[in-house]
């Protein structure tokens, strides 16, 4: 017990120590002394080399006639979503959108890095290292906004204005065509594993319905994202002309859709009118919730006229637009 | 010999540097220092570039990114927060003398969690969604942790029971675990996606200005908590042999505590949540190295930080190009050592 006697034996074990503590700085000098260098971008005049970490990002390239040189993968996808799957040929998955893996992005050598910050915000430092990097605020919101922040990040505002442009003419077309049937309040929401979401205005799929005037139940008439947990005790307020529905898809998918069945097979759903005129409808969780993208956009509108039963021209397409993707 | 009188004690020539690094602690922690130098190495050469680190004669500009902004920051983050989670769950161990002590089991790193995700929502909320500084990350974490930590001394106060303490802090964690994700359930905002990621634990965010701040905090901390290696070895036996020593019970404890909580919210503010290196690393360490207060704290920074480095090199390349969160390694890795350890010590 002769350490605890006091105090010559505190200066010994005191002098061991800061020994130590010596060595423990000099083993971190040149930790601190590391060279840190400055971001080493890619030449601007190359062609451009993008990377995109998220699905919006990725269809605003590709609308504008590019290819990103690595993308993350679709969320629903193996790796990309099929509406973009033959334009993606050849484009490595640098990993998933809420988990990118920066080193294979960064062996990419990227000349920009298109993403949003709602996944990406806590990685902005890391990735301006690598390239200049611009994020939009939330993929799910405002894709229009975002498709032409987008499309100014890569130097093609006018390509863009141009294209947002088209699909604004066919949203007014469909529009119109739309307010000549009665049919105009549409109720949304997914199914979950294990829940159901109600969704709102300030989605995907919510500003679609908005831009092409479609009204929306009060409790979905709200400028939010969605409502979470969403009660079966609440399923009258789903009442509406059409409702539509989209289905988590994972690959395994199966309680997801039995929970589907069981929440279908409630009375209270039974007895909405929606559901007794046959006008409930599923929607691809992809195409218009998940993509965010403008292309989504158009296979959505593409999808408008067969949702809406609508009266289709002779030998024509409604409100088709005059460019192929 | 000149030398001899520069020497700690006699005990230099043959059996360690002194009574506090016997000789059998030093082989331990130098064979400890030696994997945990090499997995460091492992790291910074797997990836999806493989890159030699002792071969760059001139290194191109690819891998000088991928090397120091990269896997650099990432693993130095990797050492920090293993580092600082496994010795505050030794401090906290032997403080209660409860051996299930840990940051994580204390509700210190569920309420450095609920607290940076509070501030990420008023963030979003006052400011417009500017993502915060590593250091109001970092000062957010350290307020969350201390005031559980407040809380359970508080609960505790009248009777000084220390398995009542640690109840309380399980109760402690829950409830903290349930308001974030009340928080994340109700939040209509972009932040909840965030938050989430913070929450899993990832080094993927590692770059030097957050290093640089936590690198300095956790250095500052375990030297601290090095200095006061006396109090902590008496308090491992108990509180009364404590204060017949003549050692101020108080105000050493309450400063091992708060040691403890800061080294919990430079973990939580670094990374996020990482399970298990807080609960399991010190009793390995016990198994390892079961000698001495000094070598026990030296070998838990070492052991922390090699289980989560060794966890985040999983982590990066057993799936790539898909990464997973590091936890989900720290705990497979560390769980069946420590099994295993526990029962070799059974049998012997």
């Amino acid at each position: 017990m002769s350490n605890f006697r006091l105090p010559l034996g505190f200066l010994r074990h005191g002098l061991t120590l800061r020994l130590l503590v010596l060595l423990l700085s000099i083993l971190l000098l040149p930790i601190l002394q590391l060279p840190l260098s400055a971001p080493a971008y890619a030449s601007e005049a190359a062609a451009v080399r993008v990377v995109t970490l998220s699905n919006d990002s990725t269809e605003a390239l590709l609308a504008l006639g590019l290819k990103p040189v690595g993308a993350t993968r679709s969320l629903n996808g193996e790796p990309w979503y099929p509406h973009i799957a033959h334009q993606m040929q050849g484009v490595t998955v640098v990993g998933l959108e809420n988990a990118p893996n920066l080193e294979l992005i960064a062996s990419l050598q990227p000349d920009l890095i298109l993403g949003s910050r709602q996944q990406s915000a806590r990685l902005r430092a890391t990735l301006e290292r690598i390239a200049p990097t611009v994020l939009v605020r939330d993929s799910r919101k405002g894709w229009q906004q975002n498709f032409l922040i987008f499309a100014r990040a890569l130097g093609q505002e006018q390509a863009g204005l141009k294209r947002l442009a088209e699909v604004q003419a066919r949203i007014q077309c469909l529009k119109q065509a739309l307010h000549q049937q009665p049919l105009r309040q549409v109720s949304v929401l997914r199914f979950n594993p294990g829940q159901v979401r109600l969704y709102q205005r300030d989605s995907f799929s919510g500003e679609l319905f908005a831009a092409l005037g479609l009204t929306r139940p009060a409790s979905q008439n709200v400028h939010a994202y969605g409502v979470n947990n969403f009660s079966r005790e609440r399923i009258a307020e789903l009442e509406a002309d059409w409702l539509f529905y989209f289905t988590y898809s994972a690959r395994r998918q199966q309680s997801t859709l039995l929970y589907r069945e069981a929440f279908m097979s409630d009375p209270a759903w039974q007895q909405l009118s929606v559901v007794r005129h046959n006008r409930v409808r599923s929607l691809d969780d992809g195409i218009w919730n998940t993509a965010n993208g403008i292309l989504a956009a158009g296979v959505a509108l593409d999808q408008i006229p067969q949702l809406f039963s609508l009266a289709v021209p002779e030998g024509g397409a409604l409100c088709r637009s005059s460019v192929k993707d | 010999m000149p030398e001899d009188k520069w020497l700690p004690d006699r005990h230099w020539r043959g059996a360690g540097l002194s009574l506090l690094l016997p000789a059998g602690a030093l082989r331990v922690l130098g064979l400890l220092l030696l994997v945990l130098a090499l997995v460091s190495l492992l790291a910074m050469a797997l990836g999806p570039l493989w890159i030699n680190p002792l071969d760059l004669q001139a290194p191109s500009p690819l891998q000088q990114l991928v090397l120091f902004e990269l896997r650099w920051p990432r693993l130095l983050l990797g050492l920090v927060v293993g580092a600082s989670l496994a010795v505050a769950g030794f401090v906290l161990q032997s403080l209660t003398r409860v051996s299930i002590a840990a940051p994580s089991v204390l509700g210190l790193a569920d309420g450095a969690g609920l607290s940076v995700v509070l501030v990420l929502f008023a963030g979003e909320a006052l400011w417009g969604g500017q993502l915060l500084s590593p250091q109001g990350m970092a000062l957010a974490a350290l307020a969350g942790a201390v005031a559980v930590l407040m809380l359970l001394r508080g609960l505790s106060r009248r009777d000084g029971d220390l398995e009542k303490m640690v109840f309380a802090g399980l109760v402690v964690a829950a409830i903290c675990k349930a308001l974030v994700s009340l928080l994340l359930l109700l939040s209509q905002s972009d932040m909840a996606m965030q938050a989430q990621i913070w929450l899993v634990g990832s080094l993927a965010q590692a770059n030097p200005a957050l290093n640089r701040w936590l690198l300095a905090a956790c250095v500052l901390l375990l030297v601290m908590t090095l200095l006061n290696y006396r109090a902590l070895a008496l308090y491992r036996l108990s509180d009364e042999v404590m204060g017949s020593l003549g050692q101020p019970v108080g105000i050493s404890q309450r400063w091992l505590y708060l040691l403890a909580a800061g080294l919990t919210a430079i973990a939580v503010a670094g990374a996020g949540q990482v399970s298990f290196v807080g609960l399991v690393v010190p009793h390995l360490i016990r198994r390892i190295c079961p000698r001495g207060v000094p070598a026990q704290l030296i070998g838990n920074a070492c052991g922390g930080a090699l289980l989560v480095v060794a966890a985040d090199v999983l982590a990066r390349n057993l799936f790539s190009p898909y990464e997973l969160p590091v936890g989900i390694f720290t705990a497979l890795i560390g769980v069946p050592c420590f099994l295993w350890l526990y029962g070799r010590g059974g049998r012997s």
